[in-house]
This record gives C-alpha cells, structure tokens and sequence, in this order.
C-alpha cells in the first residue's frame, strides 16, 4: 500500500543486487580472458605494459565491484506530498524529485533475468528528456505504485 | 483506427505532390550526370512519374482533422493515426520555404513535448491561419475548463478579446469550428530587428572566432614561405607568397560576409509580435516562417551576450519549449523547430520580452558562488587546459616545427574561453517561479532563466571532490535540456529545491 507523503525512505529489492552483480560479471570475466590471453602472448614484447595494463583493469573492477553494495545501500526512494524523491549514488551522489503532475507515463520493464528475481524496473517519463528509473521494485508492490502515481499524475496537464 | 467523419477531415493543398516531390530523386539525378551524353537521361522521366504517382498517393491517402485536437490519418498501405490534443500544444510554427513561395503554399508544424509533431506540408495560407487559430482557440478553451473556478488566472492568460477577420486572425471561415471558442487577443507588435541589427549581429556572431586560429595559421605559412624564398627561387617564393597574403584576406573578407549573409538572409524581418498569451516571432527573405509559442509553454529563457555584441547594446535570445525536435541534418536551424531562437535584438527589447516571459520583475542573478566553487573551476579550467597543451606541446616537439607553437597557445586559450563558458556558473538567484543562472566571464556571458511551473524534475548531484570542498550541482531537468547550476553551497542548493516544490503548490491549477 502506498501513501504519500510521510512514509520513510524505501530500499531496493534485494534482488537487484545480485543482479548487478551478475551484469558486472558477464562484462569483467570474458575481458580479463581476454587481457590475460594477450599478456601471456605478447609476453616477449610488451611484458612490462602488459602487467601495467592488467594492474589497472583489475583495480577497476576491483572498485566496480565494491561499488555495487554502496550503491545498493544508498539507493533510496520515497513518496512525498508532492513528489517522488530518489536519493542514489555511491560516489557520484543525486537527489531526483519528480513531481507526480509532471509524470507523462510510466512503465514497467522486466527482462528474463529480472523476471527471475521476481522484480521489475519502473521508468517514469516526463516532459523533459531526463527520466528517472527505479531499478528493482518488487513485481507485487510495482503494480501498486504505478496505479497510485497514475492516480495522482493523473489530476493535473503539468507540462 | 475510426475513418475520417464527414466534412471536417481535409487533404492538404492538391498541389503538395508537386511541393514535396522530391523523395530523393534530386541525389539520383545529379548521380545521372556523368552518363546523361548517351540518352540515359530519357531513364529520368519514367522515375519521375513514378515518384509523382506515389507522392500522389501519399497526398490523397493523408487527411486532417481539426478540432479539440488534430488528428492526422496518413499511410498508403500502412494506415496510421497521429493526434495532438489541442491542450498539449507547445509550439506552431508556419513556414515558407523556397519551393513553397514558387507554389504559393505554406507548412504548418504542430510541436507537442517528446519529439512528437505533426508537419502539414504545403495548404495554402489562409488555411495555414485557420489551421492556427482554431487550434489556439481549442487550447484556450481547454485551459478555461481545467482552470475551473480560477477564473482570473485564465482571463490574465488570455488577455483582450481578438477580433475576428483581423489581419493576424486570420480566415475564420467555418463559424461551427470557432463559433464556441473564446476569441483570440489582437497581436501587438513587440519589436521588429533592423537590417543594420541583423549585419552587426552577423558580424559579432560567434563563427568568427574562428578568425584569430586562421590569421595563426596563415602567419605560419608565412613563416615556411619566407623561409623558402631566402632559397635559391626566390621569384616563386614571392608569387606564393601572394597567393597564401590573398588567400588570407579573400579568407578573412568572405568569413564575415558569408556570417552576415547568412543572418540576414534568415532573419531579415524579424518581428515579434505578442497577444493573448501567444508570442508569435515571423522572419526570413526566401524561405520565411512564423512561428507561434503560448508563453505558458516556455520552459527555459537563455539570454546570450559576447563581449562586441554588449558594447553595441545587442544580444541573442533562446527560448525553450518541451519540443525535443532534433534538427534534421538539410535543414536550417529556423526550419527545423528552431523558430523561437532570436540571434540578435537590442539590449532594451531583450529586458521587455523578458518581463513579458518571466510575466514580473527580471530576478537577477545575485548569489555569487562559495570559494571553493572558483578553486574547482579553476582547478578544472587548468586540467582541460593542460592536457591538450601538453599533447600538442609534444607533438610539437616531437616533429620539430617551431612555427606551430602559437598554435598550442591558441588552442589553450581556447580551451580556457570554452570551459569559462560553460562549466562556471558566477551566480544564480531566484524569485518565486524563476531560478537564474549566470555563465561565463569576460567573452561570452549566459544568463538562463528557468520557469520553475514548467520544470518536469529536478536533482542535485555531488561527486566526491565536490563533497570534500561542501558544494553540490543543482540540475532542473526542462524539455530538450534544462538548467544546471554548478558548484553551489549546499543551502543555496537546498533554497533553490525548495522554490521549486512551494511553487509547484502555488501554480498547481495552472496548466
């Protein structure tokens, strides 16, 4: 049940994690085989920019990787009186606030993955070219809130 | 999908297969040219006939239908149906280009927010204008309706009455369509740009800063044909000399006049006209246009002054409606939904369109920004400066060409220049309803007024430098682009956030 205005700051579904993770994942293991592959190949020539080069990949991952519970933890949504208010950012930090009257249309988006975990992706359109997504809501409570911010966007023309 | 219902779903002008014939048979017969000796040529004509057929075809299966909305059904074989409430209208705008003037007709684009718009190519103007009105007059009347009981808001939005048959109201022909409607306000004439406007506005324009590059690097062509002229052929190295000091001036004579030409050519006339909520801005020599912008639509005013255009007392003003057309890549900028752009008018006209914008007093940007802000953009000016600095500097080096070293320097200043237009806001303020932004120093400044009843979001951002020296981003998300305010201290930010959600209660009713 949605009620807008006083209700507290609300997490992501947990789900979303793991599936961060795992995107994370299909992206970092092919190109560190492929890295290695060719450090090993190349090893005669360019040992030294190999090593260099393979250094910096895994520390980037590295920080990927433990950027993706920060980013989990700080991501944080919640509706307003007026507007919807999205805090996120693990180290680049945001705060979003989407009036509802402005809202134009919203969706809600599962991919096999995400159907898996049992969660949807809900996009809220505006006006504006600048849309603002929650990534991981859970698929019994998203039909709630896009009925409820239907309901409210509905009273107004806001563009 | 409904049928077209009865006398009121119209087909465009008969002659528009001829207008917009085209469909890219122009590139297929200059790709003709080289063969066209050998009677190939004659291969022309049934391709003709055959693209006339089916622009034939296009114009007769495409209809229109005015109302509280326009609905357009087109397709040959594919049907499909576009509609545009009348309530959702963000821009109008009525064109002429060339190959409408030499036919006598007009295009009428239709522009709701998202890139979603209805382009009627080629009626002829009277319907133009009656296309025009009734859309207005169906808008207005939506807005009396959601208004509801504040009925003093709709009437200061709507102003005085227009009088029908007036020489901007045009043909109102078909009193059923109109007959309901609240009539629309006489247009007042704001300003019209004088000639000599739009040739100092050409001449200040900002292509020109291409200038000063050019004079570098015809200083060190200069420099190599010296060089050669002090070897053994000194007579050719003369002569091209003289060529490279003509080319230079042939250069520096046809870049301006090409500016000039070009601002006048498109804007010559420029008149902006104002009347029931309606800024209307009509222009051009060959192709011209008019375009019609309801005021409550506008989401964003840039005023735009560089360092010439302020001592003449002219500057450039960019309006912004949720519109997100994109420019196709033939056409003009004006053409292409660009119409509510003035690239130059006078300094005192610029405050009174502003008033009449901000619909109040101009707020100015008054909050100058923390400290730390001006060691950021500094500390930011410095890295995008160096850089590229010390890639040309070794390639420079590298390559052993001592004539290219102005050119680092100039690229640095550059860079400099562009980062100080763009990435450091100096100051910002805000009254109820508006925040103001000011970028830029010394060269080019931009003040942006943003209306907050027509910002869609609005975010504030911090990155871990900003969050070491306590300042944050403040982006208002509006349309095709929206406001950011960079490097404010956290209050203020908090303050502007703030203005935008107690206006957002305010102007609630306000469509």
């Amino acid at each position: 049940m949605i009620t807008f205005g006083d209700s507290g700051a609300r997490a992501l579904d947990p789900g979303v994690l793991r599936l961060w993770r795992r995107s994370a994942l299909t992206l970092i293991i092919p190109i560190s085989v492929i890295f290695v592959v060719a450090t090993l190949a190349l090893r005669s020539e360019l040992a030294w920019w190999g090593v260099v080069a393979l250094g910096v990949w895994f520390a980037i991952c590295a920080f990927w990787w433990i950027s993706l519970p920060i980013a989990y933890r700080r991501y944080r949504y919640r509706f307003g009186h007026e507007a919807l208010e999205i805090e996120k950012g693990a180290w680049w930090r945001s705060i979003t606030a989407i009036p509802y009257d402005r809202i134009q249309a919203v969706d809600l988006e599962q991919g096999p993955w995400q159907r898996k975990a049992g969660i949807t992706e809900l996009r809220l359109r505006t006006a504006a070219i600048a849309n603002a997504t929650l990534p991981g809501i859970p698929v019994e409570e998203s039909e709630a809130i896009r009925t409820a911010i239907l309901d409210r966007a509905g009273r107004s023309d806001g563009v | 999908m409904s049928e077209p219902s009865g006398q009121l779903a119209r087909r465009t002008h008969w002659a528009t297969p001829l207008v917009t014939f085209d469909l890219g048979f122009r590139q297929f017969a200059i790709g003709l040219i080289p063969i066209i000796s050998n009677r190939w040529w004659l291969l022309l004509i049934p391709i003709a006939l055959g693209v006339l057929a089916l622009r034939m075809a296009i114009w007769w299966r495409r209809t229109y239908e005015l109302g509280d909305q326009i609905v357009v059904r087109s397709g040959v074989i594919t049907r499909s149906e576009e509609v545009i409430a009348a309530a959702r209208i963000q821009e109008i705008a009525i064109e002429r280009k060339v190959r409408h003037r030499i036919f006598g007709m007009t295009r009428v684009r239709i522009s709701a927010a998202g890139s979603s718009n209805i382009v009627l190519d080629s009626v002829s103007s009277v319907e133009a204008h009656r296309i025009e009105t009734v859309l207005l007059e169906a808008r207005n009347r939506a807005r009396l309706n959601t208004a509801g009981t504040t009925l003093a808001t709709a009437t200061s939005t709507l102003g005085e009455p227009r009088r029908p048959g007036s020489s901007d109201g045009g043909d109102l022909s078909d009193p059923a369509l109109t007959g309901l409607a609240p009539p629309l306000a006489p247009l007042t004439t704001l300003f019209q740009v004088s000639t000599g406007d739009l040739v100092l506005g050409g001449l200040t324009s900002s292509a020109l800063w291409a200038a000063p590059f050019l004079l570098v690097a015809i200083a060190s062509q200069l420099d190599e044909v010296g060089l050669a002229s002090r070897a053994e052929d000194a007579v050719s190295g003369l002569s091209t000399m003289t060529t490279v000091i003509v080319g230079a001036l042939v250069a520096l004579v046809i870049a301006p006049l090409i500016g000039v030409a070009r601002m006048v050519i498109t804007n010559y006339g420029l008149t902006v006209r104002h009347g029931g909520g309606e800024l209307v801005l009509s222009r051009g020599a060959l192709g011209t246009g008019s375009t019609t912008i309801p005021l409550s639509r506008v989401v964003r005013v840039r005023h735009r002054a560089g360092i010439a255009r302020r001592a003449l007392g002219l500057c450039a003003i960019e309006m912004t409606t949720a519109t997100g057309i994109v420019l196709d890549p033939g056409e003009s900028s004006f053409a292409a939904g660009r119409g509510s752009d003035i690239p130059v008018l006078r300094a005192a006209d610029a405050d009174h369109l502003l008033t009449l914008i901000l619909d109040g007093d101009v707020p100015l940007p008054a909050t100058r920004h923390p400290r730390a802000a001006h060691r950021r953009a500094a500390t930011r000016g410095f890295v995008r400066l160096a850089f590229p600095a010390l890639v040309i500097g070794v390639a420079t080096a590298i390559a052993g060409f001592a004539w290219l070293l102005p050119l680092p320097i100039a690229i640095a200043l550059a860079v400099k220049v562009w980062s100080n237009r763009w990435f450091e806001t100096l100051a910002h303020g805000a009254r109820p309803g508006v925040v103001v932004a000011r970028h830029g120093w010394l060269v080019t400044t931009f003040t942006t007024y943003c209306i907050i009843s027509t910002t869609q979001s609005v975010s504030t951002n911090q990155s871990p430098f900003q969050r070491r020296h306590a300042v944050c981003t403040v982006a208002l998300h509006a349309g095709r682009g929206g406001q950011t305010v960079t490097d404010v201290d956290p209050q203020q930010a908090q303050s502007i956030v703030s203005s935008f959600r107690t206006t957002l209660r305010v102007t609630d009713s306000e469509p």
